[in-house]
This record gives structure tokens, sequence and C-alpha cells, in this order.
């Protein structure tokens, strides 16, 4: 993972190889911003693995995580399935004929040849490789689709009606990702390995800037970083994550600050903090909680 | 760690180590015993924090988890050292404390007595308006009594009242299968093969699910004579199994949606208040409505959930301070719900700087001193929930 530019915790890794080896799904929660997305994306280019990705929403079902019948090229298909045998209709001999007829189109109809995949079954019945499925958000589907969920993260199967089930052959490595903006059901976590994201301390923090954005000044990347963690300990509505401190860095280097000044952090502050609430505590509030004060802490001026 | 690390000891104590965890409250079956041993296999047991790290990831299914597991390795190595100590699961602190506060909370509290007949800090007459109709049933009396004036006895005897309650609702975005709607395209071809002089047509709509409520309960001090009704009634709410989720401040906030899910109300209540260590406390309304926003306002609030905010609005916090994060928690809300218990009273009007903030906010503001009053208050609710409020910008 540290090759592809990962600064992963060792519980983490842990986490990660074992989920490889038992064939169980990882689940990984966190604040937002924290990196739980990269994880699967980063663990994708190291396998050397497809990524596929399924973005869950409120609403989501069936016909958008596994699998639709392309509709439009069904009837098109029927229009000229019918328009060919026309002069079969009047005969009444050929009956049979007919209907046999129409047993092969309907076969026809719901074969593989008008299944669009979707990324769960891209991901059970895959073309190459087993390739590694991303499920982003769970917890903003609804509770439907959990269920919908388990036979996939269980048995590594789906079932299609006029199909059958199909199994995975190779089992394909998935991750469960979720903001906990609500509980995502014990029957869906026991069947994965959980990790709980942190945000990072000053060092390995420290170490992300620097992967991340390597042309920046070492003091200042040392400043900033010391800022961002003297930052979350205030009360604010939503605490900067990594990835908006990898964000702010690359501003401060965009932007060829040399010092972190309270002028050049007020200017750049946009980049960390998004709520107006927040923006509103540190600019405007008394001198315990503005910049200069956080700065002089840190001992950046 | 300055101790050698012996892994063979570990495997041969983790038995001990799965009791002590499902004493915590983890959810430990056959199945994850048996994938810990496997993991355990996978990693090997050559490093110590490879096998924490390894059994965490089996074990633990929240944030919350994740730190109480971390408490209970460190105990459990103590206990490792220590090899003439008993049974490990027994003489933890945690267990202990988790045990001790079980028993010690299984029977109704002093507190619950506190609640007098005489009239206390309320602004009211010292006549308790309590009308006995003719006809009416003892059950209908304890109904629609004010909560305040009951004997501890009667208050007793409520935990036998129980109400059916509508669910809020709100349309989903999912579709489902209907007799009339939309057309469902993908459905109808799937029963319809080709050849057939007619076809079934199949129809979808969006689906009706429920709307949570978010009750958050003053427990203060000058609540005291109503704050058993209101958890009781929050009880009910939860048993019914509707979608709702309770908090309790007085100086802080704190979450007792699982406590009140123990079937006897009694235990449940009792269970609620021990979480809750500023009960009938002083009110700091502003900070525990921040403390909402920070702590749970992703998880609670991220589905615009009827707000229902019980208070009797004695609060001193500044004026504008207050009228910000009710402005704030008000545009989160789908609606957003003062109860005020002294509403019971005819002759109450908000003078408190807190009632008056709360009146101007608030999108209904209703009575809350009964347990008629609450299921009043429900009905209202849900009648109202399916449209928006009207609201007006309201000055800070």
């Amino acid at each position: 993972m540290a090759d592809c530019g990962y600064v992963a915790e060792s519980a983490l890794a842990v986490a990660v190889y074992l989920s490889l080896q038992l064939e169980r799904p990882l689940f990984l929660e966190g604040e937002p911003g924290v990196g739980k997305t990269e994880v699967a994306k980063v663990m994708a280019t190291a396998l050397g693995r497809p990524l596929l990705r399924l973005q869950c929403y409120e609403g989501i079902d069936r016909q958008t995580a596994l699998y639709e019948w392309n509709y439009a090229r069904q009837l098109l298909h029927i229009r000229v399935q019918e328009a060919w045998p026309a002069g079969m209709q009047e005969i009444p001999e050929m009956a049979e004929q007919r209907s046999a007829w129409r047993r092969e189109v309907e076969h026809q109809l719901f074969s593989e040849e008008f299944l669009l995949r979707r990324p769960l079954l891209a991901a059970i019945h895959p073309d190459g490789p087993a390739p590694v499925l991303l499920i982003d958000e769970v917890d903003r589907a609804d509770e439907a689709f959990e269920a919908f969920l388990l036979e996939v993260l269980a048995e590594y199967q789906v079932t299609i009606p006029e199909f059958g089930t199909l199994k995975a052959k190779e089992a394909p490595f998935i991750f469960l990702t979720s903001n906990r903006t609500r509980e995502v059901h014990d029957a869906l976590k026991r069947r994965c390995m959980y990790h709980w994201i942190d945000y990072p301390d000053l060092e390995k923090e420290l170490q992300i800037v620097r992967a991340k954005v390597s042309d920046l000044p070492d003091r200042l990347a040392v400043l900033a970083c010391g800022f961002v963690q003297r930052l979350r300990q205030e009360p604010l509505f939503k605490r900067p994550g990594i990835a908006e401190t990898i964000h702010w860095a690359q501003a401060l280097q965009a932007l060829h600050t040399s010092s972190l000044d309270p002028a050049a952090v007020t200017t750049t502050l946009g980049c960390l903090l998004k709520y107006r609430d927040d923006l509103d505590l540190v600019l405007h509030s008394s001198s315990d909680r503005s910049i200069r004060t956080l700065l002089a802490e840190i001992g950046a001026i | 760690m300055s101790d050698p690390w012996d892994g063979q000891v570990l495997v041969a104590n983790l038995a001990a180590f799965f009791n002590g965890l499902r004493k915590l409250g983890f959810a430990i079956g056959a199945e994850e015993q048996v994938l810990a041993l496997r993991s355990l296999a996978a990693v090997g047991v050559s490093d110590g924090k490879q096998c924490r790290d390894a059994l965490a990831a089996v074990m633990v299914r929240s944030q919350q988890q994740d730190r109480v597991f971390a408490m209970a390795w460190e105990q459990f190595l103590l206990g490792l050292r220590r090899r003439d100590v008993r049974g490990l699961s027994d003489q933890t602190l945690m267990t202990h404390v988790a045990r001790l506060r079980q028993q010690r909370h299984r029977h109704p509290q002093v507190i619950w007595l506190g609640a007098t007949r005489e009239t206390d800090g309320l602004e009211q007459g010292a006549d308790p308006p309590v009308q006995l109709r003719s006809g009416a049933s003892a059950k209908e009396v304890l109904r629609q009594a004010d909560y305040a004036k009951l004997t501890p006895g009667e208050q007793q005897e409520m935990n036998f009242l129980s109400e059916k309650f509508i669910p809020l609702r709100k349309s989903s975005r999912r579709r489902v299968r209907a007799t009339r709607g939309e057309w469902d395209l993908s459905e109808t071809l799937r029963k319809n093969g080709p050849g057939r002089d007619w076809v079934e047509v199949s129809y979808r709509k969006s689906k009706v699910v429920q709307r949570s409520l978010l009750l958050v309960c003053d427990v203060s001090g000058s609540m005291d004579p109503y704050s058993r009704l209101l958890m009781r009634f929050a009880h009910s709410l939860v048993r019914r199994g509707l979608a709702i989720q309770v908090f309790l401040f007085s100086t802080r906030l704190t979450s007792v949606t699982r406590a009140l899910q123990f079937q006897d109300p009694d235990r449940a209540l009792a269970e609620a208040v021990t979480r809750a260590p500023d009960f009938s406390g002083g009110t700091r309304l502003v900070n525990a409505l921040w403390q909402l926003q920070r702590e749970y306002g992703a998880e609670v609030l991220h589905h615009a959930p009827v707000v229902w905010l019980a208070s009797d609005g004695f609060d001193t916090s500044r004026k504008e301070d207050l009228a910000k994060i009710l402005n704030l928690l008000q545009r989160q809300a789908h609606w957003l719900v003062w109860l005020n218990p002294a509403l019971g009273d005819p002759e109450y009007s908000p003078q408190a700087v807190g009632a008056q903030a709360l009146q101007r906010a608030a999108d209904l503001v209703l009575p809350g001193h009964s347990w008629a009053a609450l299921v009043r208050a429900w009905e209202i609710t849900a009648r109202v929930s399916r449209q928006r409020p009207v609201r007006h910008d309201f000055d800070m």
C-alpha cells in the first residue's frame, strides 16, 4: 500500500490482509475525508485488479445496483422477429411452429445479450479477473437495500429469476464505506471485517502530505499539519479531514506561500472549513480562538 | 509492553476474553469465534499488536466498540500477567462496573418520588385542576391529568397506559409496484412475452416510508415533574417500533434511545437516567443543542426528521446564541415542534428568554403536560408532517 502512496497504520493493514485471506468484505467507517474510499482505489492498483464502484444513494435498487434488462433493445428485438415470419400467421397448420418460434424468441429475449450488468453483477460475474468492488457510503442507501446486499456479501452470489443463481468463481475483494449518517444494521456488519479509521496523528499526517504534495517546503508542511491538528481540537461543526489538509497544502503551494502567517491562513481557510459557523468561530471570535493565537500555539509566529 | 509476548497463553485464554467481551455487550457467536481463530491463524501469534488488530477487525462493529475493545484488551493483558487471578472476566474493572450498574438500577429511583403533589417552582395555582368527570374511567382520568399533580402511585399506574400510534410518513425515492402510477416498462416486458395479443401493464410509484422523530428532552431541575412522563411516552414510542431517536439534556446531552429499548418501563427509564449524569441539573439549552449538532448531527439530523423539543424554556443563555442555534435546527428539521409542559396552565405566557426564543423559532407549539396532551401532540404532528411548514425569517 505504501508503494501506491497510501500511508496506512498497522491495524488497517492487518484488517485489509485478513479480509483478503479470509475472503470477507471489509467495512470501513470514519469521519468524512479520512481516506476510506482511497483504500479501495489503492488496493485495486496494488493488486492489479479493476475497480468497480457502486455509489449508494437513497432509493438505490436492484436495477441500478445489480442488473437491468435492456428493454429498449428487447422491444426492438420483438419487432424484428415479428416482421420476419409474417407468412406464418395465416396458415393454421403451422400452429406448432408458431409456438416453437414464440418460445425461441422468449428464450432469446432473456439471454445475456440483453442483460445490462451493473456493478454488483459485474463483480460476481466478471469478464476478466475478480475485481475490487467498492460499495461507497452504504449508509445513504435505505435498509431494504442493505438486506439485499446480504446475499451478495455472504455467499458471493446473486439470483436472477429468469437466469438462475450466479456464483462467483473467484471471490471479489469488497469494500464497504460508511460515514455514519445512520447506524448500519448489525446483520450487514456481521458479515464483514470492521475497521474504524480515525484522524491521523501529526506524524502520519505529515507523511501523507509529503507523499501527496511533494514540492511543499518542509517547514511549511510541518506547520500546516500542526495547524490542522490544532484546529481539530476546536469545537467545530465539521472538523477538517486529511482530504482537506491535502487540499490546503496544494493551495498553499499554488500560491507560493513561504511562511504561515495569519493573512495567508485567512485567505485559504476555505479549503479547511466549509461551514459558515466554523469560519465565524475562527475568524470573528475572541482572542483565544483567533488564527493568530492558534498559529502562536504551534510556534508558527 | 515490557513482558515478553507469549502467543500460546493468548490462545489458551481466548475463551475467557470472548466471555469478557460478551459482558461488555459485544455480539460474539460461534461464527465470530471461528473467524477470530482463523484470523489469528492467518496473521500468526508472534506479534501482540497484530493479534490485537486481527481480533479487533473481527469483533468490533462501531467506533464506540473500538474504544471499549482497546480497554478490554489492556485489561486482558494485565490479567494474563497475573496468573493467580481466577476468572478474568469476573474481575476486570469494566465488567464489574457494568454489572453493578445494572443491579443497582433495576428498581425505580428515589428521584421519581421527588415529583411532589405540591407545586414546586412552577407558577401554577395551588388548586390542581384535575376534573373528575362522571363516567370517565380511572384510566381516562390518568390520561388527562396534569402529570405533576399525580401521586407517585398514580404515576406508577401509568405504566399500563398504551396507545396505538400512526407512524409519521414521507415518500421515499424508492419505487415499488402499484396498481396505478407511472408505467414500469421493465416489469411489463418481463411479464408479457412476445406474440401475445394483449399486454398487462405494470405500474410503479414512490414508496411511503416512516419519517423519523427526534425527541430532545429537557430533564433539568425545573422539568422534574414532567421528565418521567416524557420518557415514559418516548419509551412507548420506541417499543412500538417507531423510528425515533431520544436525547436527554440538562447541562449536557445524552443519547438514550438504546436504553429505552428494554421492555420493562421501569428498567428502561432507570437505565436512561443512569446514562444521563446531569439528570435534574441546570438548563443549558444552547450547549446541548450544539452538542447535538457536533456529535450526533450527521447521524440523526441527516434525513430531515421531525424534531420535538420538550422544554419549559427556563434558560438563561444569551438571546442571540439561542436564536442562532434554534434557527440552524429549524433549517435541518422537517418540522420543529416545541412541546411545552407549562402550557397545561391556561394562564401561562412565555416570559423567560428561552421560552420566547423557542416560541419564535418553533413551527408548532403544543402542550405536553399530560399523557393525553402528548398523544394529541403526536396525532397533530402525524397529520401535519406530510406538508411543509410555512416559515418566515425570524430576526436573530
